[in-house]
């Protein structure tokens, strides 16, 4: 039996919001001017009219706009001028996800999006407003399979998420937008102030590091805390919910969010350890899914920041096809192999003595800021130093019908799991050391819009084709 | 099965290509009016879209060819550069049929064929062809 069902009247915000500081707020301010007393200018009659206009034209978009679905299909028709419709099988579809911000819940709305594995890259094939009752069966419909189970996590453990996954740099990408909107609004020069304020601060007590040095560190400190205060809105609501075919992540405290795919549609599993969850031997594991559409980063997180038992309950029930299999390819257990790993940190030592002697000497009265970044450069290397050894000892490749590598990009460990039908490419390069020492570096891409890759340092030449040849290029 | 524009696909185009021709010679004397380049360039203009209302584009619409195989369908297109564009039904997600309200009125649709890593574009069928084009599709 076929449902239908029309759009929520916010919609029509949406079909105006692209137009709102371009015409509808301009002309709105004019209109005011106009009825308290002060005279129309020149175009006044004609802007009036392109207003009109745009209103009906999005009235009729907003009328047009209609939802038809059943357990096979979902036709969308859209458009007043140009009409569209699109019909979408159930089975092709990738991923939905539902967003509902403090305006939408007010209204009692939800922004819904349905991805599949066409349509434009970064973008969402269809994005519309429903209402809650329309998109609640819409969404029992196409991925209300029976639950297995909930995950929830508590708010310290919501804390503890927040902390191992916060970074300044999140802290200035979220938190500078909001600063600066929030200071137009005020009329108040909140970036400014604030900025003032760690400047005094700095300056205030008597410390080794130059006042620059405590400015540096008190900005990358507050963009952590309010990374770390963001995420653990985030964290706080996160919930994972385990259907038969189906998985479904809700997250967000401001926006909630829910995000509805198949396990069938996850073209690799993805598993991180950034340095500071290593440090709380915490995992997070995310799912490469064919077709996700505006995600800003671009895998679906299953799970933030959890335990190692924590993260094979994960895998054994989201992912039940992934298992370990076949004959794991490592590095050999060797010196000259392991100064190998250790060759670009020493490289970046040298530089940095080197650079620092010379700019110490060029530069007398900066000695102290340059000591002080010395021992700062220093303290990075050491810690890439630890990374690179992690890769000798951990990074492994194993091929079969689930293909598994394990190495490091940049400071974080990073472990792949790709079914075979899913891998993209595999390539080998060997060039200088490799020759004399018979090893290879061997990178693999997933087939899919994002091409994750991995790649995998001084495996032995011999072991890796001889697997790959029995893997993927024998008859049987 | 093999599909071809009908003739009301290239009325259609020659209409729209005749309503771009007048408000491109209304813009031109709008921005040139007092000007000696006026006269030239309304010529070259003439010129220009006489040769693609009456030559080019029946052509381009002639040598438009749709054929549903048993695995794929086929659009081949092309005056000057010819396409050949073939999209497996394996690869084919979804369809989407678009009309503006002349094509409306002339009874003619365009179908959107999107899919993994590709998308074809049919150009205008009558209601019937589309409709069979889009039941072929379901079926595979």
């Amino acid at each position: 039996m076929n449902k239908e069902c029309k759009a929520h009247p916010l919609m029509l915000f949406f079909y105006l919001k692209p137009l709102l500081f371009l015409l509808i707020l301009p002309v709105s301010r004019k209109i005011t001017e106009y009825f308290t007393g002060g005279s129309p200018k020149k175009g006044f009659r004609l802007e009036i009219l392109i207003l009109a206009s745009t209103l009906l034209l999005s009235a009729a978009r907003y009328s047009a706009f209609r939802i038809i679905y059943n357990q096979s299909f979902i036709i969308i028709k859209s458009g007043a001028i140009f009409k569209g419709c699109a019909k979408i099988p159930v089975s092709s579809l990738s991923s939905l996800q539902t967003e509902q911000s403090f305006i939408d819940a007010l209204f009692g709305a939800v922004t819904c999006k349905i991805n599949t594995e066409a349509g434009v890259r970064g973008k969402a094939d269809f994005r519309f407003k429903l209402n809650i009752t329309s998109s609640r069966e819409l969404t029992k419909l196409l991925f209300g399979g029976s639950v297995l189970s909930v995950k929830r996590f508590s708010p310290l453990k919501a804390a503890v998420m927040a902390a191992v996954t916060s970074s300044a740099i999140t802290g200035a990408v979220v938190g500078v937008p909001i600063l600066n909107r929030a200071g137009k609004l005020l009329s108040v020069a909140v970036s400014q102030k604030l900025l003032e304020r760690i400047q005094s601060l700095s300056n205030s007590p008597n410390t080794f590091a130059p006042p620059i040095v405590n400015t540096i560190s008190l900005i990358f400190l507050a963009f952590y805390g309010f990374s770390f205060f963001y995420l653990f809105l985030r964290y706080l609501n996160f919930r994972l919910v385990l259907h038969r075919d189906e998985i479904e992540v809700c997250s967000g405290f401001f926006v909630r969010k829910k995000c509805y795919f198949k396990k069938s549609a996850v073209t690799a599993v993805k598993i991180e350890q950034a340095p500071l969850m290593r440090l709380f031997k915490r995992y997070s594991v995310g799912a490469d899914i064919g077709g996700f559409g505006e995600a800003k980063h671009k895998n679906q997180i299953i799970l933030p920041a959890g335990r190692a038992t924590e993260l094979k309950s994960v895998l054994k029930t989201c992912f039940p096809f992934i298992a370990a299999g076949g004959k794991s390819i490592r590095v050999k257990r060797s010196r000259l192999l392991r100064n190998r790993f250790l060759f670009l940190p020493s490289v970046y030592l040298l530089c940095m003595i080197i650079g620092s002697a010379v700019l110490a000497r060029k530069f007398k009265d900066f000695t102290h800021f340059i000591f002080f970044s010395c021992l700062t450069a220093l303290f990075l290397i050491f810690c890439y130093s630890f990374v690179c050894l992690y890769e000798y000892r951990h990074s492994a490749v194993c091929f079969g019908k689930i293909v598994h590598a394990r190495s490091i990009k940049g400071f974080r460990a990073f472990s792949l799991y790709i079914p075979q039908k899913n891998l993209g490419e595999i390539k080998i390069t060997r060039f200088g050391m490799d020759f004399p020492l018979k090893t290879c570096r061997v990178r693999l891409t997933v087939c899919s819009e994002q091409a994750e890759s991995i790649r995998i340092k001084h495996l032995d030449y011999k072991t890796v084709m001889a697997q790959i040849k029995k893997d993927f290029l024998s008859d049987e | 099965m093999v599909y071809t524009p009908p003739v009301k696909a290239l009325r259609l185009w020659q209409i729209r290509a005749a309503l771009l021709w007048v408000a491109l010679l209304l813009a031109c004397f709008a921005l040139f009016s007092p000007s000696r380049l006026l006269f030239p360039i309304l010529t070259a203009l003439t010129a220009v879209f006489l040769t693609v209302i009456l030559w080019y584009l029946p052509r381009f619409l002639r040598s438009c060819r749709i054929s549903c195989q048993k695995n794929a369908i086929i659009i081949e297109q092309g005056v000057f550069v010819k396409k050949c564009q073939i999209l497996s039904f394996n690869r084919l997600l979804f369809a989407q049929s678009l009309s503006t309200p002349l094509s409306r009125l002339l009874g003619l649709r365009v179908i959107i064929l999107k899919g993994t890593r590709g998308r074809a574009l049919i150009p205008e069928l009558s209601k019937k062809a589309s409709a069979e084009i889009l039941s072929e599709c379901e079926k595979r």
